[in-house]
C-alpha cells in the first residue's frame, strides 16, 4: 500500500494549511485566514479520493470519478469511482439520526446499482460505530483509525471494480 | 449554531469565500461571570452589560439529562464570580456569543470541561482536534460523564426531545433481557417509589452494571444489581432521573455498549394506581 491512515491524516493537515493560506491570499480575504466549517471535511474528502486513486493506479485501475453524486431526492454521496459510491466523514457521525440517514442512502444507492461505502477517519462513540455497522453492514463501513482498515477499503474497491461486468480500466 | 455542512463543492467554496473570511474578528474582553446557566453557557458582566456566552466547540448534558447538574457544578466551580477573558468566535442561532473562555489561572475553560469529562467535543460544529483528543483521553480515563460507558450525546438527547416519540436509537436487538413490568403509578407518592422489573430468559445471570433505561423524553435511569438466570429483578427507582409518565411512555432497556435490548410502550389506559403494567412476556 502506498498510503495508510497516518499518512492520510498528515496529508490532510498539510493540505488544510495550504488551503487556508491560499484562500487568505485572495484579495477579498485581506490576508486573514478563513475559519470555515466544512473546509476540513472537504480537504479530507479530496485527500482520501486522491489516495484511493493512487492506490487503484497500482492495480492498473483508473475509474471515472464524479463528485456529489445524486442518488435520489436530496441524497448525495461524496464521490463515485465507476459504480462505487463513497460517503466520507472526517470524525464520524454527528448523531444517531445519521445512522438512519446513511442506511436509507445505502438502500437508494444499491437500488440504482451502486456499491455504497462509508469511510470515516475515526468514530469514538461506540453506539455510533455499532449503529452504522448494523445499518450498512460491516463490509461497507471503514473506520481508518482502526488497524488494517485502509487496506480493507482499497481491497474492497479493487475487488468491486474488477468484479463488475463490463468495467474496463 | 450557525454552521451547516455543505454538500455541494461549489456552494461550499462560495461560502468559504464570501462569509467567514470577511467577518471582522471580535476582540477579546475581560468580564466577570455572574451566572452559570448550564455546563456550557455562562453569563458575564462587563461594565453594565450582561452577555450570554455559549462555550465554543463543546456540548454539556442538557437539563434533566444525566450528569447535567455535575457539569453545571463544574462550570460554576471554575468560573462563578471570577474575572475571565472571553474570546468571541461568532454567534449561534439563539444570538448567544460563541466564545473561548480563559480562566484567571490561564486555563481554557472549554478545554478544561472536556478534560474533566463534563462536556462532549461538539464534533458537528468544531474541527478542533485538540478538543477531540481531550475527549478521547477523558473517555479512556472514565472521567466525569464517561463513568457511564455509553452516555447519550446531548445532541441525540435534544433530537429525542424534539421528536418526542421515538428515542434516537437504532433497532431493538433482543438478547434475553427484557423489561417485564413497570410501576408508573405507585400508591401514594410517585417519586422514589416507581419501579421496574427486568426479566432474564437466558441461562446466565446478568450484572446490570452499565445498563440503563431511557424514556421517550430521553431521560435516563442507571440500573444496578444482578438478574439471576431465568429470573427477574425488581428495582425501585429511587433516583428521580427518569419519571415514568402516568399518561404513557416508551421505555428502552439499553446495554453497556449502547445497544437497545428491549423497548416497551404503555399508555394512560394501562396505568392504574398501585398496579404494575405487564408486558406479557
Amino acid at each position: 500500500m502506498k498510503y495508510d491512515a497516518k499518512k492520510i491524516s498528515e496529508m490532510t493537515e498539510t493540505n488544510l494549511r495550504l488551503a487556508k493560506m491560499r484562500l487568505a491570499e485572495l484579495p477579498i480575504c485581506c490576508g486573514r485566514e478563513p475559519s470555515i466549517a466544512g473546509l476540513h471535511g472537504w480537504v479530507f474528502e479530496q485527500t482520501l479520493q486522491f489516495c484511493i486513486r493512487e492506490e487503484l493506479a497500482e492495480h492498473g485501475l483508473s475509474p471515472d470519478v464524479e463528485e456529489q453524486v445524486g442518488i435520489g431526492g436530496r441524497a448525495k454521496a461524496d464521490f463515485r469511482l465507476a459504480h462505487v459510491l463513497i460517503e466520507v466523514k472526517t470524525r464520524g457521525l454527528f448523531g444517531m439520526a445519521d445512522v438512519q440517514k446513511y442506511g436509507k442512502y445505502r438502500e437508494q444507492a444499491e437500488g440504482r446499482g451502486y456499491r455504497y461505502l462509508f469511510v470515516t477517519a475515526s468514530e469514538t462513540h461506540e453506539p455510533y460505530r455499532r449503529g452504522i455497522i448494523e445499518a450498512l453492514g460491516q463490509s461497507n463501513v471503514f473506520i481508518l483509525a482502526q488497524p488494517g482498515e485502509w487496506e480493507r477499503l482499497v481491497t474492497t474497491i479493487v475487488q468491486e471494480l474488477k468484479a463488475k461486468t463490463g468495467y474496463c480500466p | 449554531m450557525i454552521h451547516t455542512k455543505h454538500r455541494s463543492t461549489t456552494a461550499m467554496v462560495a461560502t468559504m469565500l464570501l462569509l467567514p473570511a470577511l467577518a471582522p474578528a471580535a476582540e477579546p474582553f475581560t468580564a466577570t461571570v455572574v451566572r452559570v446557566k448550564d455546563g456550557d453557557t455562562i453569563v458575564v458582566l462587563q461594565g453594565t452589560t450582561q452577555t450570554d456566552i455559549r462555550l465554543e466547540g463543546i456540548d454539556c448534558p442538557e437539563l434533566h439529562q444525566a450528569f447535567s447538574q455535575r457539569a453545571k457544578q463544574a462550570t460554576s466551580g471554575l468560573t462563578q464570580g471570577k474575572a475571565v477573558t472571553v474570546l468571541p468566535t461568532g454567534t449561534d442561532k439563539y444570538e448567544r456569543t460563541l466564545a473561548n473562555v480563559t480562566l484567571p489561572d490561564g486555563r481554557n475553560l472549554n478545554q478544561e470541561l472536556i478534560r474533566q469529562g463534563w462536556a462532549w467535543w461538539f464534533r458537528k460544529y468544531s474541527k478542533d482536534e485538540g478538543l477531540a483528543k481531550l475527549e478521547a483521553e477523558a473517555r479512556a480515563a472514565k472521567r466525569g460523564l464517561w463513568a457511564d460507558l455509553n452516555p447519550t450525546p446531548p445532541w441525540d438527547w435534544r433530537a429525542a426531545q424534539k421528536n418526542n416519540a421515538k428515542p434516537a436509537l437504532g433497532d431493538v436487538v433482543p438478547n434475553g433481557l427484557e423489561v417485564t413490568d413497570l410501576l408508573p403509578d405507585p400508591v401514594g407518592r410517585d417519586e422514589g417509589h416507581e419501579a421496574v422489573e427486568i426479566g432474564n430468559s437466558t441461562d446466565k445471570s446478568v450484572d446490570l452494571g452499565g445498563w440503563k433505561l431511557r424514556d421517550r423524553a430521553g431521560n435516563e435511569y442507571r440500573l444496578a444489581g444482578t438478574v439471576a438466570a431465568r429470573g427477574r429483578l425488581r428495582i425501585v427507582m429511587t433516583a428521580a432521573t427518569m419519571p415514568l409518565n402516568n399518561d404513557g411512555d416508551t421505555v428502552l432497556l439499553i446495554d453497556p455498549a449502547g445497544v437497545v435490548r428491549c423497548r416497551v410502550e404503555y399508555n394512560a389506559d394501562h396505568v392504574r394506581a398501585g398496579n404494575w403494567v405487564e408486558f406479557g412476556r
